[in-house]
């Protein structure tokens, strides 16, 4: 499971306007480091913690 | 009254802005497939420089960091796929020292697109001719994207038009 794929499995009520228009910001330097969140500025979901994140892992 | 000839166009003369054999020119190009992540802005790595007269492209960084301050113009174009299924919405975009800048035309396909499509960005920026560098972004929604490496179609280029 991907970042975008995580995220969305937290708040499937995010909409592709979120991720185009930096509400909700995820990046890719494409340096070897991955997917990450570089800015979180959506007015009604908090940004996800690491740990939430990582609990979709298990 | 004093006369400049072709010469001293072509040659520095001094001091000022560069002569026009001096003005920076680069292209570089995508030529393998690059995997993206859906709803993720995704830098392109550009691997193959065609030409870069100044020599400012880095091919570690992929990126473009012009030491001649001025006006320039920017050009990009990104062919994605899917590699399963292709993305329905996608965006070229650049970026300047890591921020997102600009963006170029968004494309929207119908539902289940079959094919690949090709997004373009343009733009006239500032460099400060030290520390600014600029690179080429794309965004893609939905599908399993991949940049399509293609010479012909994933393409970054740049020139100096009005030096500082």
């Amino acid at each position: 499971m991907n970042l975008y794929e995580k995220v969305m499995s937290l708040y499937p009520d995010l909409t592709t306007e979120d991720f185009i228009n930096g509400r909700v910001y995820l990046r890719n330097d494409s340096d070897g480091r991955g997917d990450y969140i570089c800015d979180w500025q959506h007015p009604d979901f908090p940004r996800p913690t690491q740990a939430q994140l990582d609990a979709l892992d298990a | 009254m004093s006369r400049l000839n072709v010469d001293q166009i072509y040659t520095r003369t001094g001091t000022g802005s560069p002569a026009i054999r001096e003005m920076p020119v680069f292209s570089v190009q995508r030529t393998i497939d690059q995997s993206i992540t859906t709803n993720t802005y995704n830098k392109i790595n550009y691997n193959v420089v065609n030409f870069d007269s100044n020599g400012y492209w880095s091919t570690s960084d992929y990126r473009y960091t012009p030491l001649i301050p001025g006006y320039y113009v920017f050009n990009m174009q990104g062919l994605v796929a899917g590699s399963s299924s292709v993305p329905t919405q996608m965006i070229a975009s650049f970026y300047k020292n890591g921020s997102l800048i600009r963006t170029g035309n968004r494309i929207v396909l119908p539902s289940a697109p079959s094919s690949s499509s090709a997004v373009v960005a343009n733009s006239l920026l500032y460099m400060n001719g030290s520390t600014d560098y600029i690179e080429g972004w794309i965004i893609a929604v939905a599908g399993t994207p991949y940049v399509f490496g293609s010479e012909v179609n994933n393409y970054f280029e740049g020139y100096l038009v009005r030096p500082d």
